[in-house]
C-alpha cells in the first residue's frame, strides 16, 4: 500500500496541486475588471511592477507592514508556521533524497536539527492559530468547519512527520499517515483556503499595483509606503 | 457561532487523540546476524547508519537460487565486505548507489523497505530488533 501511495498517488496529488493552483491564479487574473484594473496595470507598467514587488516583499517580512505590526501575536503565529511550511516540504533531507533518486533533481537539504526546530516551531504556530481562532471575537463570528479543516490538514503532515523521527517503534504507521495526510493537503489545497499558497501572491501583487497607480500612487513615487 | 466553534474544536481534538491511539506497534526480538553498513564512511551522518538483518538476506538469496556473489564481489582477498560495486562508485555517488541497489532489489522482490521508508533501515543501534524486516 505504501508503494502505491508514495508512488502513483503522490504524483497524482502533486499534479492536482500544481494544476489546481495554476488554475486558481488564472481565474484570479480573469476575474479582474479589464476597465478598472487590467488596462491600468498593463499601461502603467513602470509603476505596477515595483508596486507589486513592494507589496509582496513587505508582507513576507515579519513586521514589514503596518498590518503585521498592528497584530504582533498573529504575526508571530503566522511566521512560526510558515517558515517551516515553506522550507520543510522542499528541503527536508528525506524529501530531497527521494526527489534526487526519482528525478535526478538535487536540492540542498536542511541540517536535521534545524528541520526539527522548524517543525516544532510550525506546530507551535499552528497551536497559536487554533487559540486565536477559539478566542478572537472577530474570528468566532467568522469560523466555519472549513477553517478547522485547513488547520487540521496543515497540522497532520507536520505532526506525523515529526513522529516518524521520534516514535521509532511505530515508524511504519506514522510514515503511512504522513504520506496520506501530505497527499490530502496537496489534493485539497486548490479547493480550500490553502489556495493562498498562490493567491497570496496574486492579491498582494494586485493591491500593490493598485496603490502604486491609483489613489495618489503617482504622487508617492510609485510605491505605497506601508 | 460559539457553539459550532467549540464543537468543531472538540472534533479537532478527538481526531488527534484517535490518531495517537492508532499509532501503536509490536516489537519482535531477533537472534539473527545483524550488521551495520560501514561503507562509505560519512563524517557527520544526518541519519543513523543502516542496520540490516544479514541472515534474512542470505536466506532470501539461497531460496532464489543465487549465492553470496549476488551482493559481494570476489576479490583476491576473498569476498568484499562492501556491497557489490559500492567501492567502485565516485565518492559523491556511493550513497545514491546503495539507495538504488537496496531499494531496487526490495522493490523487485516485493520484500523489505522502500526508499520512502528512510528509518526502516537508518535505525539507531539502541532500537535494534524493532525494524529489521
Amino acid at each position: 500500500m505504501l508503494q502505491t501511495l508514495s508512488g502513483p498517488c503522490f504524483v497524482a496529488s502533486l499534479l492536482i496541486f500544481v494544476v489546481g493552483l495554476l488554475a486558481r491564479a488564472v481565474w484570479y487574473v480573469r476575474g479582474l475588471d479589464w476597465r478598472l484594473e487590467r488596462v491600468a496595470y498593463a499601461y502603467h507598467r513602470d509603476r505596477s511592477v515595483s508596486g507589486a514587488l513592494a507589496s509582496i516583499g513587505k508582507w513576507l517580512l515579519p513586521g514589514g507592514t503596518a498590518g503585521w505590526r498592528a497584530q504582533p501575536v498573529a504575526m508571530l503565529a503566522f511566521f512560526l508556521l510558515h517558515f517551516g511550511a515553506v522550507l520543510i516540504p522542499l528541503f527536508l533531507l528525506g524529501h530531497t533524497v527521494l526527489l534526487e533518486e526519482t528525478t535526478g533533481i538535487s536540492l540542498p537539504s536542511l541540517p536535521p536539527n534545524v528541520a526539527d526546530i522548524l517543525c516544532i516551531a510550525s506546530l507551535a504556530g499552528l497551536g497559536l492559530l487554533v487559540l486565536r481562532r477559539l478566542f478572537s471575537p472577530v474570528l468566532r463570528q467568522l469560523n466555519t468547519w472549513k477553517d478547522w479543516l485547513v488547520l487540521l490538514l496543515t497540522f497532520m503532515p507536520f505532526f506525523t512527520g515529526l513522529m516518524c523521527k521520534f516514535d521509532a517503534n511505530a515508524y511504519d504507521t506514522w510514515l503511512l499517515l504522513h504520506v496520506i495526510t501530505g497527499e490530502l493537503f496537496l489534493v485539497l489545497a486548490p479547493f480550500t483556503k490553502l489556495a493562498h499558497i498562490v493567491l497570496f501572491f496574486m492579491s498582494r501583487a494586485q493591491l500593490g499595483m493598485d496603490y502604486a497607480i491609483k489613489r495618489g500612487g503617482r504622487a508617492r513615487g510609485g510605491v505605497f509606503p506601508w | 457561532m460559539p457553539i459550532i466553534t467549540l464543537r468543531s474544536a472538540c472534533a479537532f481534538c478527538c481526531s488527534l487523540l484517535l490518531l495517537v491511539l492508532v499509532a501503536t506497534s509490536s516489537q519482535s526480538a531477533e537472534s539473527d546476524e545483524i550488521l551495520t553498513v560501514s561503507f562509505p564512511a560519512i563524517a557527520n551522518p544526518s541519519l543513523p547508519k543502516v542496520i540490516f538483518n544479514h541472515t534474512k538476506h542470505v536466506n532470501y538469496v539461497d531460496e532464489h537460487g543465487s549465492d553470496c556473489s549476488r551482493c559481494h564481489r570476489v576479490t583476491k582477498q576473498g569476498l568484499s565486505t562492501a556491497f557489490s560495486d559500492a567501492r567502485l562508485q565516485k565518492a559523491g555517488n556511493q550513497v545514491s548507489y546503495l539507495h538504488q541497489s537496496c531499494t531496487g532489489c526490495h522493490s523487485k522482490s516485493g520484500q523489505g523497505p522502500a526508499l520512502v521508508q528512510c528509518r526502516a533501515c537508518h535505525v539507531e543501534a539502541a532500537s535494534l530488533g524493532a525494524n529489521n524486516k
